[in-house]
């Protein structure tokens, strides 16, 4: 597999960070900045997979024939199960704190929160 | 309002630290090494670490044995998502009520749930309830672990709760309950860690028998721990699920 190919996974991810870093640093919208969020955080999964992906590697499991099976890094798919219930559980954090901003100020637009307002 | 001007400084100001991150970024990942393949020493150290561990999946040996300590840190992390959620919207005096909600607008009467949906959601939960306990009990046999049987225990009730059995779902998990289970997951978690600590000398060691690989009773704590973790993240995903349940977007002036 050539290199492109390898790191390419990466490289997106990568994008997705800055991107996601891009919209929550700019946005006009709570729940919008909660999805920037999200997505910088799918950046991170991207990284993972390309960190964790070799060619040929097979689940890390040793329950079958082991002979001549190329296992993943386990190491990696712990992060990558910690990342995903993490990040559900911080996802559903920031909506929560939405909903107190929009039930305290009315408001949705970071710019016109004042306690928000950078 | 921010000025428009301060808002064009703000993101010059981000656009020339973003490339400098970008930059930095970039030039670690095509710095990794691309000879780090499966099967070199790092993944034997891996596969000799399991087997000595006798967990036959090598991803519940990293995170039940290897970094058990990080993984009480995301259990934290999750404890904290749901009772940060239950004080965040707990509600505070004077704020905004509005006098009609909009689920209560007139037109606005949701239809009911289908009769397809609601057979096959309810027809998969038992199927999905033993999913969940052969996926939290197979942790250091195979593929499954501690996190999955809990997220797996979460969808059987939400599977529930698309059957259109919201009460049934709520009867099912009685909030006292899920604290107590997230008190047995937690607290199990910190006691297993601390006798480790007082028998085998560190916190969170493998002291119980290790048995045989493969057995259900193998693998000393990996497998508890696993069964630990399944409770603490079934109670705070629920506590997570149930606290946005009760809460509506607009709530009515009090009459």
């Amino acid at each position: 597999m050539s290199r492109v190919v390898e790191v390419l996974p990466m490289l997106v991810g990568l994008w997705l960070l800055l991107v996601g870093m891009y919209g929550a640093a700019t946005t006009r919208h709570l729940v919008h900045l909660v999805v920037c969020v999200s997505i910088l955080h799918s950046g991170a999964w991207l990284l993972l997979l390309g960190v964790g992906h070799r060619p040929g590697v097979t689940a890390p499991t040793l329950d079958e024939d082991v002979g001549g099976r190329v296992l993943a890094d386990p190491v990696v798919q712990a992060l990558a199960v910690t990342d995903v219930v993490v990040g559900a559980a911080v996802t559903a954090l920031l909506i929560a704190l939405t909903f107190r901003v929009k039930r305290r100020f009315g408001e949705l637009d970071p710019r016109e929160v004042h306690v928000l307002r950078g | 309002m921010t000025p428009p001007g301060m808002a064009a400084t703000r993101t010059g100001i981000f656009l020339v630290a973003a490339s400098v991150l970008g930059v930095a970024l970039v030039h670690g990942v095509l710095g990794l090494p691309t000879d780090a393949t499966a099967d070199g020493p790092y993944a034997r150290t891996l596969a000799e670490l399991a087997i000595g561990q006798r967990s036959l999946n090598t991803v519940s040996g990293v995170l039940f044995d290897l970094r058990s300590l990080d993984t009480l840190g995301e259990a934290l992390a999750l404890f904290a998502a749901a009772a940060g959620l239950q004080v965040v919207l707990s509600e505070h005096e004077g704020e905004g009520r509005v006098p009609t909600p909009r689920y209560a607008r007139p037109g606005r009467t949701a239809p009911p749930t289908s009769d397809a949906v609601r057979t096959i959601a309810l027809a998969f939960v038992p199927f999905v309830t033993a999913l969940a306990l052969v996926v939290t009990l197979r942790g250091h046999l195979g593929v499954g672990g501690g996190l999955q049987g809990g997220a797996l225990g979460l969808a059987a009730l939400a599977l529930v709760f698309l059957g259109g059995r919201y009460q049934a779902q709520r009867r099912l998990t009685p909030m006292a309950a899920l604290d107590a289970e997230e008190t047995v997951g937690i607290g199990g978690y910190v006691a297993l860690g601390l006798a480790g600590l007082a028998v085998g000398g560190s916190l969170l060691a493998n002291v119980l028998p290790l048995g045989t690989p493969g057995q259900l009773l193998s693998a000393g704590t990996i497998g508890v721990l696993s069964l630990l973790i399944a409770l603490e993240a079934r109670a705070a995903l629920l506590l997570i699920v149930i606290e946005a349940q009760e809460e509506p977007f607009e709530r009515e002036l009090p009459s």
